[in-house]
């Protein structure tokens, strides 16, 4: 509590944010806009700093481990003020100091190697005011250990099964899941996933590794008689299926161990697609994924295969029985879906033949507003990121994605599509709006339907936007509130304070555009807020908001308190 | 929703239905390390041809394995396993060429034994100067061949440290003499620094690379040595701080509608025309600048290349950036001819090559320099200085390279060495009357058997030829040169061992000299050496 009342102190509301989009820490009289790493961010260049030539002072402290109080060697601190922010490294005593500092307001925050970044971003960093010549000291930055997670694979006679995949699965902003860390099994099935932020997850083990099984003697391309076998995806607690799931809790410095999956053998088939009306370029780079349908997550790996060179079959090994979207991808640097189709397989080899439809391409082009100066060489060009391609990713279909070359003028082709909703990203900006043959759509997601031939407008800013409205207080009067802006991937937080009893709490801060779920939280201690976060409770109690470029979004929210959070934690 | 017909479409591919002419071949797989059985293994027949027809058996409880119904022919046969590395029949170890099984029509071959060697680990841990546990660092372990008479180094093996600073290697690596190389990619060099006074600045500092164990170069490094069990603990590193340097430039003279312009800055220190093969980065050739960073000071080679066009620089890094502008000189034109002499052979006197350039002396090259051969003569437009390997395909059989002659040099005894005032044609002579050269082993074993050239032809490395003999000791030499040569059947052999020039010296006596006429066969009988890699 100690920190949140020094930031009350000095009546300033703390951002925190963390990538995709720069880390910054902000404050509403508009003084200090910085990144973690001490870069501004675009659009926020460092102002002049006129020579103070008073007295100095200093600040000092130590950084420690949120849950075991100790110090932390090899941290990185920094502090920060108008002009470039100093670094130090802290020592075996986990302590800091920084000297000839003039008088201000600061902010000081800490990372370490470590110590997993995303979850730190849910912490409030430590805000100082010097006074001129003032000595500052016994500051603490604390970083909350990330978990660890580690066990055994074994088959189904108990023997480790080795180059298998585990991986915690979370759900993302888009209410999609997804595999958000993930480890191999060694040669004795073992696997380890270290440092990953605390939370609730499901977990999954999958074994591509081939089921080893007698072959009788047959041509290489041969389908395979008999039954075929191949090992089951594996959720927690040991069920195949994602509804079977349960989520594991894993609080900060948890290392849990034994967390072992026993797979078991489900029969699998072949499939067999032959390709018809395939062009020359596309001939021979050619690839196929199976997606399967009516699953949340993805729950098979490498469901797919390479078409055999000039033989316009791809084969498709260990599909287990189901409803899959079949997709054709050229695999070449124009990386384009040139055919879907929805297909059964059941327990018998299936053979398929595609026709493949004349590609109908799609032309755009990127504009950009003109960007900070001095920024990054890559927000000043006209193409999207630094490598030269525009790449559109599917929002319901996970790892599918079309990409195509961006020219100097920031036009692009892509070669063909498939309709669905896709998400454009931008570095260094934000994407404002999508225009599609006339049709805007605010935000970097929009709809691209059948037959779709553009132009296809993406347009780039880079201004913030902003966060307001009020807190619906209730019967409860919290002295402070903590409105938290989670983004999925990393988390804003402002605390405001409230006025008076029965008043509304107005709230209003700047975020970077995006869509977030905004929550209104009675509890400001760092600590139970980490707790909050890995509880259920606060599932239904947000409000989904979609910050625009340079636009205010007004959202009121309704206040979690303390009671409701242990009331639905029980 | 066609069905596949499979045993019908089988039927007709390879006309093996009847199980009447077939065979079958059954044994047992064993851990190499203690001899029990290995249960679970999967034992794969694949028969050698164009056909690649395959069965897989999977041991029992006790090992042993059956493969039914396998058509009389010849094979290969390997056992694989989750925690081993795959083994070929015949082969002493794993990851060599085994022996071909030869089976008869309806032979039931049995008692056959595939030894299976248990997966080792080498592990470690990565500190900082100060002792502090370093994550994300690279470790690379190198194995050593002979190539071209010189030693040559190649990955085995590769690894990232996790948070604790701890790494494990396993895949590839069979008890013998290592390289372990640390590297730590893109991340600042944290040292400890309590006190920042505002104003100051710090240089900024990276990891510099090492090899195990302390060393700044290959020169230095100390072996690991692998002997056969399950783990080589404790190959700990200590990298040091040192000043991180860039160097950036631009290149020009890049050849137009070129795909692609890639750049490798290399320490010298790291011996890295030896197969070390990092820092390679590919630029667009529209805006050909490039910028490298994360360097420590010392001796680089820059190589650039775009096209057939190439070119090294060498540059001494000491300050903070360092700018270096390269131009790539255009190549030297080629042009040659191929001609053949001697009897036609059965498919009909070859009229058809492909001439294709291979960097020799371990330069990275863009492209492929690579031409046809249309009535006899062919051009490359240009390549670039160095010394290139000429491969000539198809050769058939019996044929061999009889002379390669780039203006008056002979480049099929010396290296050819291109450079500006490189003057052809290049004129390239096959013969399809290479001597043959047969034999047996003097006991029915499977053997490595080498044609070591003598006397002047010493020192021509591309003229020594293996070849492995089959289950009974028959062995066959099919396009080595004329000349005076000794042979030797080996019960292992690392490849390149030869070049060595001390290695066969005490095996003399027990190989046999022929002096090897163009158009003549030969037969010869020789006695197995035992192990003489140990």
């Amino acid at each position: 509590m100690r920190k949140l009342a020094a930031i009350l102190a000095t009546g300033a509301i703390v951002v925190f944010a963390q990538a995709p989009v720069p880390r910054r820490v902000m404050r509403t009289d508009g003084v200090t806009t910085i990144g973690p790493n001490g870069q501004f961010p675009p659009g926020q260049q460092p102002p002049a700093q006129p020579e103070y030539s008073g007295p100095r002072g200093s600040l000092s402290g130590i950084v420690s481990d949120s849950v075991t109080g100790m110090p932390l060697k090899k941290a990185q601190v920094r502090v920060s003020f108008a002009g470039p922010p100093s670094v130090v490294v802290t020592d075996g005593s986990g302590s800091f100091t920084f000297e000839q500092l003039p008088p201000g307001n600061y902010v000081v925050f800490a990372n370490h190697p470590a110590y997993p970044p995303s979850f730190n971003a849910r912490q409030a960093p430590e805000q100082v005011t010097l006074a001129p010549g003032e000595q500052k000291r016994g500051l603490t930055v604390t970083l909350v250990p990330g978990v660890s997670v580690s066990g055994r694979i074994t088959e189904e006679d108990g023997d480790p099964l080795a180059n298998c995949n585990v991986s915690l699965i979370t759900r993302t902003q888009q209410q999609n899941f997804q595999h958000m860390q993930m480890a191999n099994t060694n040669a004795n099935g073992e696997y380890t996933i270290s440092n990953v932020a605390a939370g609730r997850y499901y977990m999954q083990a999958r074994c591509t590794a081939p089921y080893l099984q007698p072959r009788a003697f047959a041509a290489p391309n041969a389908i395979p008689t008999g039954s075929q076998f191949a090992y089951a995806p594996n959720f927690y607690p040991g069920t195949p299926t994602f509804s079977g799931a349960q989520k594991i809790k894993l609080t900060p410095g948890q290392q849990a161990r034994g967390l072992d999956f026993r797979m078991s053998l489900q029969s699998v088939t072949t499939v067999l697609v032959h390709v018809k009306g395939l062009d020359e370029e596309h001939s021979g780079r050619l690839f196929a994924n199976l997606v399967p349908v009516d699953s949340p997550v993805p729950t098979h790996m490498g469901l797919g295969g390479m078409m055999q060179p000039r033989t316009g079959i791809l084969r498709l090994p260990n599909v287990p029985p189901g409803t899959y979207t079949l997709l054709l991808n050229s695999n070449g640097q124009d990386r384009s879906v040139i055919a879907r189709e929805t297909i059964q397989v059941g327990d018998e080899p299936r053979e398929i033949t595609i026709q493949i439809q004349p590609l109908c391409p799609l032309s755009g082009v990127i504009h950009k507003e003109a960007p900070p100066p001095n920024s990054n060489p890559v927000f000043q060009s006209k193409q999207p990121n630094g490598n030269g391609m525009i790449t559109l990713s599917q929002v319901d279909e996970q790892g599918n994605a079309l990409s195509a070359p961006v020219a100097e003028d920031g036009s692009f082709t892509l070669k063909s599509t498939i309709p669905g909703r896709y998400r454009v990203s931008a570095m260094g900006g934000f994407v404002q709006s999508v225009d599609i043959g006339g049709e805007t759509t605010d935000g970097s997601e929009f709809v691209l339907k059948q037959g779709a031939t553009g132009p296809l407008t993406i347009n780039v800013g880079f201004g913030t936007g902003t966060l307001s409205g009020e807190v619906q207080l209730g019967e409860s009067h919290p002295s402070q509130v903590l409105i938290l802006a989670n983004a999925g991937q990393g988390s804003h937080s402002t605390l405001v304070s409230s006025v008076s009893a029965g008043q509304p709490l107005k709230y209003s801060f700047p975020l970077p555009p995006g869509s977030y779920r905004v929550y209104a939280l009675a509890v400001t201690d760092p600590k139970a807020i980490d707790q909050l976060m890995l509880s259920d409770a606060l599932q239904g109690r947000d409000e989904s908001v979609q910050v625009r470029v340079s636009a205010e979004t007004t959202r009121n929210l309704k206040l979690v308190t303390k009671a409701d959070f242990e009331k639905a934690d029980q | 929703m066609a069905m596949l017909r499979l045993v019908p479409a089988f039927c007709l591919l390879t006309a093996f239905c009847t199980a009447a002419y077939s065979g079958s071949v059954s044994g047992i797989v064993v851990n190499d390390a203690d001899r029990s059985p290995v249960r679970k293994a999967a034992v794969t027949i694949t028969s050698i041809g164009q056909d690649r027809s395959f069965a897989v058996a999977i041991t029992d409880g006790s090992g042993r394995f059956t493969l039914p119904d396998i058509p009389a022919g010849r094979y290969r046969l390997h056992a694989t396993r989750n925690g081993y590395y795959t083994v070929s029949y015949g082969a002493t170890k794993p990851q060599r060429q085994g022996t071909i099984l030869d089976l008869a029509s309806a032979e039931q071959r049995t008692a056959i034994t595939l030894h299976l060697v248990p997966v080792h680990i080498v592990s470690g841990n990565v500190y900082d100067a100060e002792g502090d546990p370093l994550p994300g660092v690279q470790i690379t372990l190198y194995s050593r061949l002979m190539d071209r008479g010189k030693p040559r180094y190649q990955q085995a093996s590769g690894a990232g440290t996790n948070q604790q600073g701890h790494y494990e290697l396993t895949g590839n690596i069979l008890p013998g003499q290592y390289w372990a190389f640390a590297q730590s990619h893109s991340q600042p060099a944290l040292r400890t620094h309590p006190v920042a006074i505002t104003g100051e600045t710090l240089p900024p500092e990276t990891l510099a690379p090492q090899f195990y164990s302390h060393a700044d170069r290959l020169s230095a490094a100390t072996p690991i040595m692998v002997s056969p069990g399950s783990e080589t603990p404790n190959i700990d590193f200590q990298l040091n701080y040192a000043p991180q340097l860039t160097v950036h430039g631009a290149v020009s003279g890049i050849p137009e509608q070129s795909r692609g312009v890639s750049i490798q800055v290399q320490p010298d220190s790291l011996a890295l025309d030896q197969g070390f093969n990092n820092g390679m980065i590919n630029i667009d050739p529209t805006h050909p600048n490039f910028h490298v960073a994360g360097l420590v000071p010392g001796p680089y080679r820059i190589v650039a290349s775009a096209g057939n066009r190439r070119t090294v620089s060498h540059v001494q890094l000491s300050s903070t950036d360092t700018e270096v502008n390269v131009t790539l000189p255009p190549g030297t034109p080629l042009s040659g001819t191929v001609t053949v002499e001697g009897p036609a052979p059965a498919s009909g006197k070859p009229n058809e090559f492909r001439v294709a350039l291979f960097p020799g002396d371990g330069l990275p090259s863009f492209a492929p320099v690579q031409t046809s051969v249309k009535a006899g003569a062919f051009s490359f437009p240009e390549v670039a200085a160095g010394i290139w390997d000429i491969n000539v395909t198809p050769l058939p059989p019996g044929a061999y390279i009889k002379s390669m002659r780039l203006g008056k040099q002979d480049v099929l005894l010396e290296e050819m060495d291109i450079g500006p005032n490189s003057k052809g044609p290049l004129a390239i002579v096959i013969s399809t009357a290479a001597p043959k050269v047969e034999g047996t082993l003097t006991t029915p074993a499977s053997a490595i058997v080498l044609a070591a050239p003598i006397g002047n032809l010493a020192k021509v490395f591309s003229f020594y030829s293996t070849t492995r003999t089959d289950e009974k000791g028959h062995f066959k030499f099919e396009g080595l040169n004329p000349g005076a040569y000794r042979f030797y059947a080996f019960q292992d052999l690392e490849q390149g061992a030869w070049q060595d020039t001390a290695f066969l010296t005490p095996f003399e006596t027990q190989s046999k000299p022929l002096d090897l006429k163009e158009g003549a066969t030969e037969t010869l009988t020789l006695t197995v050496i035992g192990s003489a890699s140990q």
